[in-house]
């Protein structure tokens, strides 16, 4: 009873993350009762059984029950064909409208339908894609590091390049050219283990990541954030087993901009001076990056 | 020359898929181009799983399902002669090609209202998704699941054998070999408009089941489709979200394209079966052309559709829930196949078989 109860909670949770949306469907729904008729009833059947088995919240239940694939929720909702009930309905609304012969129903309902699907969501236009770069999908700054990380290793003649850098920055490297190889996947900090892919980073790996992520945040520990960047500069370098050619740093900053944040600054961190006396070597610098590279045999 | 490739690449997608559609024998040229789009998906599974089984890297791969395009295509090629040969010979023929004609400008406008918008408003990507790495990798590496996407080592362990099902990245990975574009022009620019225009002529398919008489209302339709596609990047993974953002993702295909083409096949069929619709002109000539061609040409379309759902599943969320969706669709599919094969029986018992 508890777990129908704790499946109900999950199922009405995300319904009202979507309400709106799952509030027209079952306006269409109505709408479908009425213009269809009886004659045209199997598609209200059909509508509803679909709501039942796929969207109730009482089907959490035994969707999770039965396939533990899919423990959460968002998975079955690909199998919703919500718009072709909102398009249906919305073409019977106008239609009867129309059959009135009057022009104001008609515009009404034409109105009314436009409003019904435009405060139902937002207009793609209305989104923050402008730092994204229409050519590759990617934040503009990470192209020109990956740009100028490809023109440096072809200066020294390296075919692939072994990368470490922010997440945000390193998670993309592999999009835009299979030439570079992060320290660590992606995975590692998504912690998705249904990827599938078997987690195969060493212990070092999982340091240096652990060590990112404190170092990221601004709650960690370890308050000096130059102590940060010399403890990881050591790290990147004095561990042999992890093959690490560049380096990306962040220029003083004490993490990546996110969208509608703003960059702190902290402290006047001295980011090339601590890599360069560690055998590095400054390959060049964006307005939020340097990029170092590791002198081989060092 | 890039640009010269690109246009290569999107004269093939149109082109092939057409004359891969022929040889199922439809009367529009959207369900020629869908079923042309499945024959295409599903021939590419059965040589990638072939491929996997066998051990052939990515190269080998791609230069078998070259050929057997090539074939296909060749067959597509001959079935439209004998096509054209035979609407010559019609009375009719004007009207048919005036038909064809206003069923492309039903399409193309709305198609081309999201089709814009997704041209200015750049897609986003997100962190935890595979396909260009996926891409990339097998690019890079020559094979087609030994390394992982995420890192380009070479995997420990062999992946399992449910992974060498997922193989739309291979194919994006044929595409981008062939014409030489680099990945994220592929993935980026080119797959999602050819994504959102089956999309479209899918939903067309239900515009016409549906309002068959009235082509005011099966424009109306599209542009409803239309709207709710560009005024829907509402949620996280709905399905206006998936095909302006993520239309090169499995499960874009899944949600955009196939499982609205699989209820349309069950709606098709259940109506055809239980006689709801028999008043509305589409109905009557399927009804007129049941044949045993037909017979197979809807076999082999159930046949195919599993097959494309199993190749489109996404590479995200492991093995486990792709399997899940696929069962579903296997299920939805076969149901539709077992109708479809009673109907036939019924029509054999009743003497109604045409040839």
């Amino acid at each position: 009873m508890a777990e129908i109860k704790e499946s109900m909670k999950l199922g009405y949770y995300f319904m009202n993350l979507e309400d709106k949306y799952w509030g027209l469907f079952l306006i269409s729904l109505i709408v479908l009762f009425f213009f269809l008729g009886k004659k045209k009833g199997f598609l209200l059947g059909y509508g509803v059984l679909s709501y039942f088995f796929l969207l109730c919240p009482l089907a959490v239940f035994f969707l999770v029950k039965w396939f533990p694939a899919l423990s959460i929720y968002y998975p079955v909702r690909w199998l919703c064909q919500v718009p072709l009930f909102l398009c249906i309905a919305a073409v019977l609304v106008f239609e009867r409208a129309d059959k009135a012969q009057d022009w104001k129903k008609t515009f009404g309902a034409a109105v009314l339908l436009f409003l019904m699907v435009f405060f139902s969501g937002t207009p793609v236009f209305m989104e923050e894609n402008t730092i994204w770069s229409h050519e590759t999908g990617l934040e503009a700054e990470y192209v020109e590091i990956y740009d100028l990380l490809l023109a440096d290793m072809e200066g020294r003649g390296l075919e692939k390049a072994y990368v470490w850098g922010p997440k945000e920055w390193m998670k993309d490297c592999r999009v835009y050219s299979a030439d570079f190889y992060p320290v660590y996947g992606k995975d590692i900090w998504e912690e998705q283990a249904a990827l599938g892919y078997e987690a195969s980073y060493s212990d070092t790996q999982r340091m240096l990541y652990e060590f990112y992520t404190t170092y990221e945040s601004v709650q960690g520990p370890l308050s000096n954030k130059w102590q940060q960047v010399e403890v990881l500069a050591d790290t990147l370098n004095l561990n042999g087993d992890v093959a690490c050619d560049y380096v990306v740093m962040h220029r003083g900053t004490n993490h990546w901009k996110e969208r509608g944040s703003k960059v702190k600054k902290l402290e006047n961190v001295d980011v090339e001076g601590t890599f360069t006396s560690r055998n590095y070597e400054e390959v060049g610098k964006t307005e939020n990056f340097y990029v170092f590279y590791r002198r081989a045999g060092e | 020359m890039e640009i010269l490739h690109m246009a290569a690449l999107a004269a093939v997608l149109l082109a092939a898929p057409f004359l891969l559609g022929v040889l199922f024998g439809k009367e529009t040229v959207s369900g020629t181009y869908i079923a042309g789009v499945l024959l295409l998906w599903g021939s590419f599974e059965a040589v990638a799983v072939m491929a996997n089984l066998r051990g052939w890297d990515f190269q080998m791969l791609s230069r078998r399902f070259l050929s057997v395009l090539v074939a296909l295509m060749c067959g597509g090629i001959a079935a439209l002669c004998v096509r054209i040969i035979r609407l010559k010979k019609e009375k009719d023929i004007k009207k048919k090609e005036n038909g064809l004609l206003g069923e492309m400008l039903l399409i193309v406008p709305a198609f081309l209202l999201a089709g814009s918008l997704f041209f200015v408003y750049a897609p986003r990507l997100e962190g935890w998704y595979l396909v260009p790495e996926t891409v990339n990798t097998i690019l890079d590496t020559n094979s087609l699941h030994g390394f992982h996407p995420l890192t380009g080592q070479p995997l420990s362990t062999p992946k399992e054998f449910g992974w060498s099902l997922m193989n739309l990245p291979a194919f994006y990975a044929c595409l981008a070999n062939w014409f030489q574009v680099d990945t994220a022009g592929l993935l980026f620019r080119c797959i999602p408009l050819w994504i959102l225009l089956l999309s479209f002529l899918v939903y067309y398919q239900f515009a016409v089941f549906f309002f068959d008489k009235w082509k005011k209302r099966r424009v109306l339709f599209l542009w409803v489709y239309a709207l709710l596609l560009v005024l829907g990047d509402r949620a996280y993974m709905n399905e206006a979200y998936q095909m302006l953002h993520y239309a090169y993702e499995g499960r874009a295909v899944l949600t955009g394209i196939l499982l609205p083409y699989c209820l349309y096949l069950l709606l098709s069929a259940f109506s055809s079966l239980s006689g709801i619709f028999k008043n509305q002109e589409g109905m009557e000539e399927e009804k007129k052309q049941i044949s045993i061609f037909g017979i197979f040409a809807w076999m082999a379309e159930y046949v195919l559709f599993i097959a494309s759902g199993l190749f489109v599943m996404g590479v995200d969320y492991g093995f486990g829930l792709p399997m899940t969706m696929t069962a579903l669709s296997c299920i939805v599919g076969l149901t539709g196949l077992i109708i479809k094969i009673t109907k036939a029986f019924r029509k054999v018992g009743k003497g109604t078989w045409q040839k």
